[in-house]
């Protein structure tokens, strides 16, 4: 059994960038104080600029510290800003035993893997190409595959979902589950692709501005900064409402099972009389396709907000048709086609699904029904 | 295992680097013997035919152990002007000692220097010149050129990010350079107020000690003179490296 120790610890580290002539200087990390064991799976979330990427930096010792300090204990290997420094000119073998070799490992260690790298990555056909001539997608998947299989403690992963296709986030997705049921190694991602991340990270370190706002399991910070990111957005018509204790319940008092009857709800408020508000609720999947979407105008049902006063908004389902997963809900408010109130993935609602209908093997995606089933003669 | 982090690395942009460098050439590694062939070439015909040369010793092996110093020594002055600047991508993105840079062009250089040396062997050995007692003294001498080398490739590669000048401004130099060093001529036929210039340029004292190795009775003069320029050149060098690190890893 491993014991769970400290992996990575960072004492009061800041990081400053000097302008050309000295003249500026720009904090990008301001007093960042945590921790990480060995087995932990990290979420770096934050608007763009607000230090995630540098954090990794000098966590991968490529750039230093200016102040604090930085102990990383074991072998670090990153993928940083969608790529690893691949050479355009070399084949993807060749780029293999580059960054291979760049990261330590000998090369007859890297011919050892080299079949698994490429069977993995599924570029198996271009293995002698160069990878100028690779897409997008195929080099980050390549990229991504020989990180996987260099025997590293810890994985910097940044932004690898956002090239790939589908069918790659899946794979990133169920390789990073892999290593945390190991629960030997260390890994730190850094998304905006906050779905995918809530699926492979247990905690989470809010950066803005270069500080820490929070940290902590990664469901609860990844909400809440959901929830500033929608209060920040706001203008003009946007912030004259404000939403709070928006959530997802199931109505029988269990967790949220598909089948089972369930309810949407919300608050508003506002320090105006606003009358005949819509509500549209569009609820997506962990790809981001839309499932359905609600819209009360569309059943002539509509809410008013006035001052001082709390409107609750309830939408109630008879059932959850769908497969078990991650859902993310947004939310829109209008008032005669205008806006009033507008976030994307507002919240998160998970399906844990038990039901026997979805039992069926061959269901992947789709919808769950209830049929009733008849015969006649 | 400290070490094959740090050797790894080098031979990985060593590889790299071979692999780049003859990948669309038709004729391949055959660049490696006919850059200081040409070279050698020109020289001899400038010094040796245009110029009246006071050289008693055969001119095409005098001129040869002055190229393949040269060659050396220019070869790193103009990969490491712009070394870590064409390489952000890497440093950027792979947590590697960044030494391993500028070590991979002096390992890449020597490749360079072998062909030209064989050369020089069989031709010395053909004419009959060589003797094993004075070929003790290439030792000494490659691993002078080797510290010297380092040490102007940790200089420049660092130097370079600072202050970005360089990259244009040496290629000028080496152009200069060519004939501030004793490759065509003979030090003594030198104008005695410019001799102090060339005398006390290392590169000087390490092309003595390469002709000595294979031109009978020629003395290594400025040899040890050169080792110690070179030592210092070295400390100078990694230092500099060291203490600019990581302030040139925010500026590439």
């Amino acid at each position: 059994m491993i014991v769970a120790d400290t992996i990575i610890q960072v004492n009061h580290l800041t990081k400053t960038f000097k302008s050309n002539k000295n003249e500026d200087e720009v904090i990008a990390l301001n007093d960042i104080t945590f921790d990480l064991k060995r087995g932990d799976s990290l979420a770096l979330i934050g608007p763009n600029g607000a230090g995630k990427s540098t954090l990794l930096k000098v966590l991968s010792q490529i750039t230093k510290p200016s102040g604090g300090s930085v102990e990383v204990k074991g072998k670090v290997v990153s993928l940083l800003e969608l790529g690893t420094g691949f050479h355009p000119e070399l084949t993807g073998k060749e780029n293999v035993y580059f960054y291979g070799g760049l990261n330590g490992y000998s090369k007859s260690f890297l011919t050892s893997i080299m079949n698994s790298i490429f069977e993995f990555s599924g570029v198996e056909e271009f293995q002698n190409f160069p990878v100028k001539n690779y897409s997008s997608g195929m080099y980050i998947r390549l990229a991504f595959a020989t990180a996987y299989f260099l025997p590293f403690d810890i994985l910097f992963l940044d932004e690898i979902m956002s090239v790939g296709d589908l069918q790659f986030r899946k794979m990133v997705v169920k390789s990073i589950n892999d290593l945390r049921k190991r629960n030997d190694k260390t890994i730190i991602s850094v998304s905006h692709n906050l779905t995918s991340l809530l699926n492979i990270t247990d905690k989470a370190i809010w950066l803005n501005n270069g500080k820490i706002i929070d940290f902590g399991p990664s469901n609860a910070i990844i909400n809440s900064y959901i929830q500033s990111a929608i209060n920040k957005n706001v203008i003009n018509n946007y912030s004259k409402i404000s939403i709070s204790k928006f959530g997802c319940k199931s109505l029988l008092n269990t967790s949220l099972s598909a089948l089972s009857p369930a309810e949407i709800y919300f608050e508003m408020e506002s320090d105006f009389l606003i009358e005949n508000l819509s509500i549209r609720l569009v609820i997506r999947d962990e790809q981001d396709r839309v499932m359905t979407i609600l819209n009360s105008e569309l059943q002539d049902k509509y809410y008013s907000v006035r001052p001082n006063v709390i409107t609750y908004v309830k939408c109630k389902l008879a059932n959850l048709p769908f497969l078990s997963g991650n859902y993310s809900v947004d939310l829109t408010i209008t008032h005669n086609q205008m806006e009033f109130y507008h976030a994307p993935c507002l919240y998160y609602f998970i399906i844990d699904n038990f039901s026997i209908l979805s039992s069926e093997p061959l269901l992947k995606e789709g919808v769950l029904l209830i049929p009733k089933w008849d015969s006649s003669l | 295992m400290r070490s094959k982090q740090f050797f790894l690395p080098i031979l990985a942009f060593f590889n790299r680097d071979l692999s780049i460098r003859f990948r669309a050439s038709s004729i391949g590694y055959y660049w490696l013997l006919f850059n200081p062939l040409i070279n050698t070439g020109l020289i001899y015909l400038v010094f040796g035919k245009l110029v009246n040369s006071t050289i008693q010793s055969d001119f095409l092996l005098y001129v040869l152990c002055g190229v393949i110093i040269w060659n050396f020594v220019a070869n790193i002055v103009s990969e490491c002007s712009a070394l870590l600047l064409n390489n952000r991508d890497v440093i950027n993105k792979v947590g590697f000692p960044k030494m391993a840079l500028p070590f991979s062009k002096v390992l890449f250089a020597c490749l360079e220097f072998l062909p030209t040396l064989i050369i020089i062997f069989i031709y010395s050995s053909f004419m009959d010149f060589i003797s094993l007692k004075s070929l003790i003294i290439l030792i000494p001498t490659i691993i002078t050129l080797l510290i010297f080398s380092l040490g102007l490739a940790l200089i420049i590669s660092t130097v370079s990010i600072i202050y970005r000048d360089l990259v244009y401004v040496l290629p000028v130099l080496l152009r200069v350079g060519i004939f501030a060093v004793p490759i065509g001529y003979n030090l003594k036929d030198i104008d005695v107020k410019y001799k102090a210039l060339i005398q006390y340029n290392p590169i000087t004292g390490i092309m003595n000690g390469m002709r000595s190795a294979f031109i009978t009775n020629y003395e290594s003069e400025g040899l040890f003179y050169a080792f110690c320029f070179a030592l210092f050149i070295l400390v100078i060098g990694y230092i500099t490296f060291k203490k600019s690190e990581s302030y040139i890893i925010d500026k590439v």
